[in-house]
């Protein structure tokens, strides 16, 4: 029954891009499982941030500090702000599907599931739901075994080494996955605007520049793109 | 117990920011995705994914910050991630620029400490 209705081709083809596009949410999960045992969380809290937000900014937050209490709430709204972004690139491309079968998916909306999704996007969009199910759902339990065998190794593997190698898991994953938007110059130089525009930006905008910062750049590319439009349509 | 409540409101955030878009997904501006807005939000991601990168890597320090302190290990990140960016352009081989970055950053942690 689920076999007819669900097209088992794009499914697979999801899986198998889950590789390329999740391996590092082994590394990652690992790590947060690891750091969730250093920081003395339970088994429980560290495993429900994994099962019920599953966003990995937010996580490593959540479990490197965690005793700073309501302090965390801007940042943990703000960090939540960027999922509004990719759901809505998302959203106008599976509308046809009911609402019950978005809201069971929506926790495997993340960067790497989205870059993903709109990889495949460039050059086809039959059955977009399912590959993101195909894509998110290995992503999200592998996610989750990872975080537990990390929690269970925790204390051994604790050392400043793994901490600054850690540091750099999310970017390495993050810029690989914005190299497959290649030669889609628009996001890539909205990515790399976003790199740059931090450092800067943050001294304008404070606290709140995670915020802002890429709504000013997304409305300068658009700006920019629509003014070189113009130019063409009267060239033309 | 603080911290069950933050991993809870946490948790109901990161639903309602996921599913929010999802009740408008049939507004023209949306639907559109040659459309200002949707471009908007779909630069303004990209832009989101590139500020999170900054402040994961390089600690959230302003750029005045970065300037003064610079160590080799920083000058190390910024080259390994704009080699990750390229082979992945050159090879579209996401695991191999991955791995190589990250083995690169590892070697390099384990020289420089």
């Amino acid at each position: 029954m689920i076999a007819k209705s669900f097209p088992r081709r794009v499914f697979k083809e999801g899986v198998r891009d889950a590789i390329t596009f999740g391996i590092a949410f082994v590394f990652l999960y690992l790590s947060i499982g690891i750091l969730g045992a250093t920081q003395a969380l339970s088994w429980g809290q560290t495993l429900a941030t994994t099962l019920f937000i599953f966003s990995t900014p937010l996580q490593f937050l959540l479990v490197q500090h965690p005793n700073d209490g309501w302090l965390l709430i801007p940042v943990i709204l703000v960090l939540n702000a960027r999922f509004v972004l990719l759901s809505a690139a998302i959203a106008p491309h599976i509308r046809e599907t009911s609402t019950a079968k978005i809201t069971a998916s929506l926790i495997l909306i993340t960067p790497s599931v989205f870059t993903a999704f709109v990889t495949r996007l460039k050059h086809r969009n039959d059955h977009s739901f399912t590959y993101m199910i195909g894509v998110g759902l290995p992503i999200f339990v592998v996610s989750i075994i990872c975080t537990c065998i990390g929690f269970m190794a925790g204390e051994h593997l604790a050392s400043p080494f793994v901490y600054a190698a850690m540091a750099m898991l999310l970017p390495l994953q993050f810029t690989a996955l914005a190299g497959k938007h290649w030669p889609h110059y628009a996001e890539l130089s909205s990515y790399w605007l976003g790199f740059i525009g931090a450092p800067l930006l943050v001294l304008i905008f404070k606290d709140y520049s995670l915020l802002l910062t890429p709504f000013v750049i997304g409305a300068a590319m658009v700006l920019v793109e629509n003014r070189r439009k113009a130019r063409e349509t009267k060239a033309s | 117990m603080t911290l069950w409540l933050l991993i809870v409101f946490s948790a109901l955030c990161a639903f309602v920011f996921r599913g929010l878009p999802f009740v408008f997904k049939n507004s023209a501006a949306l639907s559109q995705t040659e459309g200002s807005l949707y471009r908007f939000i779909s630069y303004s991601a990209q832009a989101m994914l590139g500020v999170i990168v900054y402040d994961t890597a390089f600690d959230k320090r302003d750029a005045l910050s970065l300037v003064h302190e610079f160590q080799t290990l920083d000058g190390v990140k910024l080259v390994l991630l704009s080699l990750a960016f390229v082979v992945v352009i050159k090879t579209k081989r996401m695991l191999l620029s991955f791995f190589a970055s990250l083995l690169a950053y590892l070697a390099a942690l384990l020289y420089l400490h």
